[in-house]
């Protein structure tokens, strides 16, 4: 009998987590879920997420898929609720349907939206932390407006993206299909003592929009030049930005 | 009852008082109050004035907050050596990085060396979040309480203007633990408080916001308010239950309804 594919919303605070993926050691997102899924039919399944957010990244809409043996007559919203009762309440599944046809959480994904939250007063807010990254004084905003708009478009971003450790960093730079991303948004929001950066782009590459939030802050601190951050985006075969913002800034937004 | 002797509560000769502005979240901490097993909000703050000034500070708040309640801006006042001759800049960045990051001193200043947190204090205002929307939010845990559901906005409206005003709350109180309710019946002003205003916000949002002011509040009362207040909102009792409850406070039974430490924020401390 043919499996039904089933596309689930999901939010979750990524603080307590290492991260979406299953990994050998630590309890992940991923892991979760899938315990939360056994538990709830009787079976192990495996699901496949959208994006691998990092460990302390937040989701506020993550996209992952679940193939389901036809034996398993579960009603879509008991799939919902089941699953809120059995996860622990910093995951939440905000939605589940019955995927379209072809659908793929990972392949179908034809853009995503990441928001990071910086706090810019003085002292950093009780309840900001694990959750805004604390950058305290003056921020030429011009020139990260600036900077920010050199990221449109299509770009080499093997310097504003770290290695994943499965291939040598050689092979990751001689790879350069593999590290072209397109960025079609970036806006530079200031809320109150809140400076928010969205991105959209087609794809991003592991750390990628932590390094880019990093270098745009060190670009806006006056501590590096827009001719450095230019160069990381024109020069594919210098040296990677050292800059990485923290994880609890970052927040998937949206997957579309 | 306070103003009779200001002196006797001045800063002793050698010390200087330091009035502190703090925020904290609650989630991780016992209340405010100092507890023998540490792991409250002011046994933290001990330990980081311990660490700065090298003897041990008492610190005196302007009311205690239950396990799990946050505070916005909670004040409290200390004696440090005169010694110690810290800029109060110096006084916020050295207790800051001695205090985890859940707590966070806003700011200290120097006050009259008669300055009480707590007897001085003239009024509170306290906020409570109520997340609105059916699943819960896994940034909001332990940061509102999360009551999904139609409400009767006018319901809630009536009983909310209802509060306004001068009135005995020993029904939407507590007593605490070791005090015997009725002893704490027998002294109808030890239960009367001023309410001055009683707002709402965001019904339509995700995100629903009550906000109280008044010149002390009895213990979980603020608590006991909102979980009767809501009660009514969702139609589980009437405006008449709501009004007895306040109009005729030796009767029986008390409200049972207390809405959850989590939603609950400490927003300002009034004084003169």
């Amino acid at each position: 009998m043919p499996d039904q594919r089933l596309k689930m919303t999901l939010a979750y605070c990524g603080t307590p987590w290492l991260g979406w993926q299953s990994q050998s050691e630590g309890r992940t997102v991923q892991d979760e879920i899938e315990s939360a899924i056994q538990r709830l039919v009787k079976q192990p399944l495996r699901i496949q997420g959208a994006s691998r957010t990092d460990a302390g990244v937040h989701a506020l809409a993550q996209v992952a898929h679940v193939d389901v043996p036809e034996s398993i007559t579960l009603p879509l919203s008991a799939w919902t609720d089941g699953l809120n009762a059995l996860l622990p309440d910093t995951i939440r599944v905000l939605a589940i349907h019955h995927a379209p046809e072809g659908f793929d959480s990972c392949g179908s994904a034809k853009g995503k939206t990441y928001l990071y939250r910086i706090w810019r007063a003085r002292e950093m807010n009780v309840f900001e932390a694990d959750r805004a990254w604390h950058v305290y004084g003056p921020l030429d905003m011009d020139v990260m407006q600036t900077a920010a708009r050199l990221l449109i478009g299509t770009h080499n971003f093997v310097r504003l993206s770290a290695n994943r450790g499965n291939q040598s960093e050689e092979e990751r730079r001689e790879d350069v299909s593999g590290s072209t991303r397109t960025i079609r948004r970036v806006e530079l929001r200031e809320r109150g003592d809140v400076l928010e950066i969205e991105i959209e782009g087609d794809a991003f590459l592991y750390r990628m929009v932590r390094m880019i939030v990093g270098s745009l802050i060190q670009v806006a601190r006056g501590r590096a030049t827009l001719e450095w951050f230019a160069h990381l985006l024109e020069t594919p075969s210098g040296l990677q930005s050292h800059q990485t913002a923290p994880a609890g800034g970052l927040y998937l937004v949206e997957v579309h | 009852m306070v103003d009779t002797d200001r002196s006797r509560f001045a800063a002793p000769p050698g010390f200087k008082r330091l009035r502190l502005t703090l925020a904290y979240d609650g989630r991780p901490w016992r209340g405010w109050q100092s507890m023998p097993h540490g792991e409250t909000i002011q046994d933290a703050l001990h330990v980081a004035f311990e660490k700065v000034v090298g003897v041990p500070v008492r610190t005196y708040g302007s009311g205690r907050t239950d396990a799990g309640v946050h505070a916005l801006a909670q004040v409290a006042h200390a004696d440090v050596p005169e010694t110690a001759s810290l800029s109060l800049e110096s006084w916020t960045n050295a207790l800051n990085a001695c205090l985890p990051s859940s707590i966070r001193v806003q700011e200290v200043t120097e006050p009259e060396r008669t300055f009480h947190a707590r007897f001085d204090a003239q009024g509170k205002i306290y906020r409570y979040r109520i997340w609105r929307h059916r699943v819960m939010s896994p940034f909001e845990v332990g940061r509102a309480w999360q009551v999904y559901g139609c409400l009767d906005e006018a319901a809630l409206r009536n009983a909310a203007a209802l509060l306004v005003g001068t009135h005995d709350f020993a029904r939407l109180s507590a007593n605490r633990a070791g005090e015997k309710e009725a002893e704490r019946r027998q002294d109808p002003l030890s239960t009367t408080r001023t309410i001055q205003r009683v707002e709402i916000f965001g019904i339509d949002s995700d995100v629903m916001e009550l906000e109280f002011e008044g010149d002390g509040f009895l213990y979980k009362m603020v608590r006991l308010l909102t979980g009767s207040l809501m009660h009514v909102a969702r139609g589980k009792e009437d405006l008449g239950w709501f009004r007895d409850l306040l109009e005729r406070p030796r009767e029986e039974p008390k409200s049972h309804i207390a809405a959850p430490a989590d939603g609950l924020y400490l927003v300002e401390v009034r004084y003169a």
